[in-house]
């Protein structure tokens, strides 16, 4: 039977009351017009089974137990008192509650099983849901997981069979340009070769490592945009990416310039190394762009609060305002294919690998002109931060 | 052995980037050796015992991994690997498998001569005194000298920088320190190496935000920067 201990309380004495007063209404009635025991034992028998059904097995029990106390009371002589006369109908009686109670006792084990079957179709039918639901899920993560070694997969092999010749290539214009220095320094005999070959040889180191910088942002768009530019974090030393930014474009900075400071107390920094190098290698390179040949850069690394700012300095013609707010801007995209080359483009696609990757970081990128000419790219990245008090601070102190 | 010019194996599926690092390591004073894949530089090392192999990482069948697997399984000779931008993890497993030291392509041949010196370089193993421009380290004394002054360190700061210094050049993974230094104390965390590493910095450079001496290889580990001054008198052979 439905659990009558789970309906609020108030319905159950609403439910209980009605009872009750369908029992003394009807043996009323019936006392009034006079009907006989064997009609109010049927009455009665059908207020127990309604009772049973609608309210529970403890009520019909009771009513059952009340409506043969009525029954002996005012309808089996002598009526007034709850003793019987002749035997027949003590054996009524007992047959009666004996009847009621069973039948009562019947309809409930009915019903429960009733219900018990409903119960169990309503969780099998959610299981069958949750079943579904996880399989869509698996399907789901199987098809992203598949999707994202695809294009890892992709990734890799486009990157290797980029850099694959352009590491032949770069190693065939060092090896001419050691000839060209042999064939220069080599014979004191001989006359003295031609300069223009190793201006030729250089322009080609130059030119190479510019496709080498470009396939290396395309790449990071990509990975970008595909989603995969997941962060490692590490500490990483200001001086590390300098160096490694510096190396990666000795040949444009070759004829330029070229200063760094980090400051004393600069932190390292908490940063992804790859996606950081990447950040300041395209600040550098349009700051040595900018600069012009023979022009001065000035790389710079301090501490700003809980972040590090990397300043990357030029005095070049400085950057179009309309730039200079749409790196601001968060979904302003700086990179429009099929605009006419130029400046533009090359600021674009270097300035919005470094604004995301910075943000990727939770840092920030702006370009700030400079007093006298030129620009300043400030980029704000997390630093390795020592909590007062922590482990690390006290073997610090006594390392 | 001793050979006048130290034989170098080279593995790489790409005949461009092979050829052009034979000629150049032949006209460096070595004696290469080429192979195409994994399995001829494998066949091609036990024929030959090359003094050292440079391997690149991604090549069809049998790879570098297995080739610093199958050299190491031999003996000590130092392997050196071409990994690409963005392959970080793949150049840690490589490290971590035995290779000692890697270049990222697209290289500078400087650099990878570098590297190759560094690698075949006699260290003098037993010498107790290392020597740096403007840096002395007394392994047995336990003084340290740079530019003039003493540098006091505490005995884990001199196991790191003697350990670092006696592998000038290459990098050394952290793994290695504490393996080094702390005999492998399962307790030392990445973290007590780095502030360590950080306190001797502190001590030991003339600029620490610049560092001349102890560089940090991302992902890696540390490298210690500078080739040590060589001894007039010849190594062992």
């Amino acid at each position: 039977m439905t659990d009558t201990a789970t309906r609020p309380l108030r319905r159950r004495v609403a439910l209980w009351t009605a009872t009750v007063a369908t029992l003394a209404i009807s043996t009323f009635v019936g006392r009034k017009s006079g009907a006989n025991e064997v009609t109010m034992a049927l009455v009665y028998m059908v207020l127990v089974l309604g009772t049973t059904t609608v309210v529970g097995r403890i009520a019909g029990a009771v009513i059952s137990v009340l409506a043969t106390g009525c029954l002996n009371f005012y309808f089996l002589a002598p009526p007034g008192h709850m003793f019987v006369d002749e035997r027949d109908d003590m054996v009524a009686l007992v047959t009666f509650l004996a009847a009621s109670t069973l039948v009562a006792r019947l309809l409930t084990r009915a019903r429960d099983a009733a219900d018990r079957a409903r119960a169990r179709q309503l969780e099998v039918e959610g299981l069958w849901r949750e079943r579904e639901r996880l399989l869509a899920e698996t399907a789901h993560v199987e098809a992203l997981r598949e999707s994202e070694a695809l294009k890892t997969g992709l990734l890799r092999a486009v990157s290797h069979d980029l850099r694959t010749p352009l590491t032949a290539l770069r190693l065939e214009i060092e090896s001419l340009e050691r000839q060209l220095h042999a064939a220069r320094n080599g014979n004191g005999a001989g006359p003295a070769i031609d300069e223009e070959p190793l201006h030729t040889v250089r322009r080609l180191s130059s030119e190479q490592q510019r496709l080498a910088r470009r396939i290396d942002n395309l790449l990071a768009l990509a990975r970008l945009e595909a989603g995969l530019a997941r962060l490692h974090v590490e500490p990483v030393p200001a001086s590390w990416l300098f160096r490694a930014a510096a190396e990666s474009l000795s040949s444009l900075l070759a004829e330029r310039r070229f200063e760094r400071r980090v400051a004393a107390d600069c932190p390292e920094l908490a940063v992804d190394p790859s996606l950081a190098l990447e950040i300041i290698v395209n600040l550098l390179e349009n700051a040595a762009r900018a600069a012009g040949s023979g022009g001065s850069i000035e790389l710079a690394a301090a501490s700003a609060g809980e972040m590090v700012a990397v300043e990357v300095r030029d005095r070049g013609p400085g950057v179009p305002a309309s730039v200079a707010r749409e790196l601001e801007d968060d979904s302003g995209v700086l990179w429009a294919p099929g605009e006419d080359a130029g400046p533009r483009e090359r600021l674009g696609l270097g300035l919005q690998i470094a604004r995301s990757f910075a943000a990727a970081h939770g840092g920030s990128l702006q370009l700030i002109p400079r007093n006298g000419g030129g620009t300043t790219a400030r980029v704000e990245l997390p630093a390795v931060l020592v909590p007062h008090g922590s482990e690390l601070e006290r073997q610090e102190q006594h390392a | 052995m001793s050979r006048s010019n130290p034989s170098i194996l080279i593995a790489d599926d790409d005949v461009a980037i092979r050829e052009s690092l034979a000629r150049e390591l032949a006209l460096s004073g070595f004696a290469p050796l080429q192979a195409a894949d994994g399995a001829e530089a494998l066949a091609l090392y036990r024929k030959e015992h090359p003094d050292l192999v440079i391997t690149d990482l991604a090549m069809p069948r049998v790879g570098g991994l297995e080739v610093i697997e199958g050299v190491r399984s031999w003996g000590t000779t130092p392997v050196i690997v071409l990994t690409v931008r963005g392959e970080e993890e793949e150049k840690v497993r490589a490290l971590d498998s035995g290779a000692d030291d890697y270049v990222t392509k697209p290289f500078s041949l400087r650099e990878l001569l570098a590297r190759v010196r560094a690698q075949v370089r006699r260290t003098g193993a037993a010498s107790p005194v290392l020597r740096f421009p403007d840096l002395e380290i007394d392994t047995e004394r336990r003084i340290v000298m740079q530019g003039g002054r003493e540098v006091r360190l505490t005995p884990t700061e001199l196991g790191i920088l003697e350990l670092l210094a006696r592998r000038a050049g290459r990098p050394v993974t952290i793994a290695q320190i504490i393996r080094g230094v702390w005999d492998g104390s399962a307790q030392t965390s990445a973290d007590t190496v780095r502030v360590h590493v950080g306190a001797l910095r502190r001590k030991l450079e003339p600029d620490p935000a610049n560092p001349r001496y102890i560089g940090t290889e991302p992902w890696v580990g540390y490298r210690f920067l500078v080739d040590p001054i060589e001894e007039p008198v010849a190594a062992a052979p």
